[in-house]
Order: C-alpha cells, then sequence, then structure tokens
C-alpha cells in the first residue's frame, strides 16, 4: 500500500505521543475529528479505533525503557475509501508481528494470560499489517479497506 | 486533624463505599462508566457504560479490582457500552481471572455487535461467557 506518497490521499495528518503514556488519551479526539472530516462509516471508525488504541499503547507503554527519551508518531493518510495508519516510534526494535507471544490458549480462565491478545485482535481488523525496522525507529503499517469493513 | 474532621473524613470514605456498592460512583459531578448493584443471593450486576477506551479504562481499573477482590457472581452488563478495546479488555480479564481464582464466576451480558466483534476477535468470549439476555445471565451465575 503506498498511502505515505499516495497523491490521491485526502488527509494527510501527524499525531506526536511522548514514551510513558501520560498523552495517549489524545489518540481518539484526534482520531475521531478525521473520522468526521472523512465520514468515515462508524463501525469502520470503532474498529480503527480499536486497533490505533492497541498499537499505540503497545508502543507508548512498552516501546521503551524506562526514562529514556524518545517519540512515537502516528501518521493517517488515505480516503474515506482507504486508510493506512503508519505508527513510528523509536523504541527498542520489537516487531510485534513476529514476537509478540503467540494467541494464548485461553480455557480454562485461570490460566488465561493477560495480554498477547492484540496482535490477534489487530490481524482482525487490519486489511494490511506489516512491520519494518528502518534508521532505528520501529515502522508499523496498519491498512484498513474502510468499504469492505462498513459493510462486515 | 481535629476530630470534627477525622470525623468528617470517615464519613466521606463511608459515603464513597456506600456508592460504590450500590450505585453509580461519582467523583465531583463526573459520572463514572461503572455501576454496581447488588441483587441479593451472592449476585452482583455491574454495568459499565459508555466508552471503554484509554481513559475510561483507567477509571474502571480500580473499581473493577475491588469487585474482583469482594464479589464472586458477577454479570457483566455491557449492553451500555459504546466502546471498548485493549486496555478496558484487560481490566474485564484481570477482574474474571480474580473471581475465578476464588471459584467465582463472571459471565458478560449484552455487548452491542461491534463491541461483541471484538470480544470474539480477541477470543475472550471463550473465557467469559457472552449471554443475550439479562435473566440468562444471571441465571448463569447464580449460586445453586
Amino acid at each position: 500500500m503506498t498511502g505515505l506518497t499516495d497523491p490521491a490521499s485526502e488527509i494527510r495528518e501527524r499525531l506526536m505521543l511522548q514514551p510513558g503514556g501520560e498523552d495517549l488519551e489524545a489518540v481518539f479526539p484526534w482520531f475521531e475529528a478525521i473520522a468526521a472530516r472523512l465520514g468515515l462509516p462508524p463501525r469502520a471508525a470503532f474498529r480503527i479505533q480499536v486497533v490505533l488504541e492497541e498499537a499505540a499503547t503497545n508502543a507508548v507503554m512498552h516501546g521503551f525503557d524506562p526514562g529514556v527519551a524518545g517519540e512515537v508518531a502516528v501518521d493517517i493518510t488515505g480516503t474515506p475509501k482507504r486508510l493506512v495508519v503508519v505508527l513510528r516510534d523509536t523504541g527498542r526494535a520489537f516487531n510485534p508481528l513476529l514476537e509478540a507471544p503467540p494467541p494464548p490458549v485461553l480455557k480454562p480462565i485461570e490460566d488465561a494470560m493477560v495480554g498477547g491478545l492484540g496482535v490477534k485482535l489487530m490481524r482482525s481488523l487490519c486489511s494490511e499489517l506489516t512491520y519494518r525496522r528502518a534508521g532505528g525507529t520501529n515502522e508499523l503499517t496498519m491498512g484498513f479497506d474502510v468499504t469492505a469493513m462498513a459493510a462486515a | 486533624m481535629t476530630l470534627v474532621h477525622r470525623c468528617l473524613a470517615l464519613r466521606e470514605i463511608g459515603v464513597l463505599y456506600g456508592m460504590i456498592d450500590q450505585c453509580t460512583v461519582l467523583v465531583g459531578k463526573k459520572t463514572m462508566p461503572i455501576e454496581i448493584n447488588d441483587l441479593g443471593g451472592g449476585v452482583t450486576v455491574v454495568r459499565l457504560s459508555g466508552r471503554i477506551d484509554i481513559a475510561g479504562a483507567r477509571e474502571i481499573d480500580m473499581p473493577m479490582n475491588i469487585i474482583a477482590g469482594s464479589k464472586r457472581n458477577v454479570v457483566l452488563d455491557l449492553s451500555a457500552v459504546d466502546f471498548l478495546a485493549s486496555l478496558g479488555i484487560r481490566s474485564i480479564v484481570v477482574a474474571a481471572k480474580s473471581i475465578a481464582s476464588k471459584r467465582g464466576i463472571c459471565v458478560m451480558f449484552g455487548p452491542t455487535p461491534d463491541v461483541r466483534s471484538v470480544l470474539e476477535a480477541s477470543a475472550i468470549d471463550t473465557v467469559i461467557p457472552i449471554h443475550d439476555g439479562l435473566d440468562d445471565a444471571i441465571r448463569a451465575v447464580s449460586p445453586h
């Protein structure tokens, strides 16, 4: 997907977050304004927010060693039919798609792990999900086929 | 602290606990997205509402811990929840695990189709069953 360089992209928005999570709550009002501007169907907006929460929380809360400075950037480009969210962080090299624990066996509940469910959730909601490490930055690209999501 | 102040402080704590136990928890004028109703017979219905997003999950974490530590037969009423994602699910799973460790039982009731799809995508429904009807959910957790 070439959302970042796509000349047809109708939006190009960036949100910067700090490691530690104090400003993490800013993600939702920021995205809701974008969703309203694009007129995203509520179901698609809901699902994209689920993925945003998962990805941004992971990067901001778990991607950095305590006290280490860094930054997390969330970029959204695309159209009302197709959105690309790219999350870049300067934290530890970490491929959530490879290194996250496999989806836990959940029964019985006494043994259920807490966490480790995020990648499964993200895979089920994204139409494209890729990771690369480039220039000391983790880059997670999440593509959304809005038309298909609204119909699902 | 004078005796009067201490009495006032104790009264405030008492009021707070009373609120946590019986109805909507109020902090200032803000309504928290969690309401706790003891039905008798050891069954508690915990009604979550609104957006359980990053901010919402932070708000319900503490009350959910209190519930998990003090209740054994719990119905989580999700019918008024507009949004739920990983942090809210985490809070629910932590509480349900704690309840299960005391040989208690926790079920969910009434999620919207969108919330249900998130619960199913993360396979949470396989450990905390979802019931469509409140009566069914209450029966499922009622001690026999």
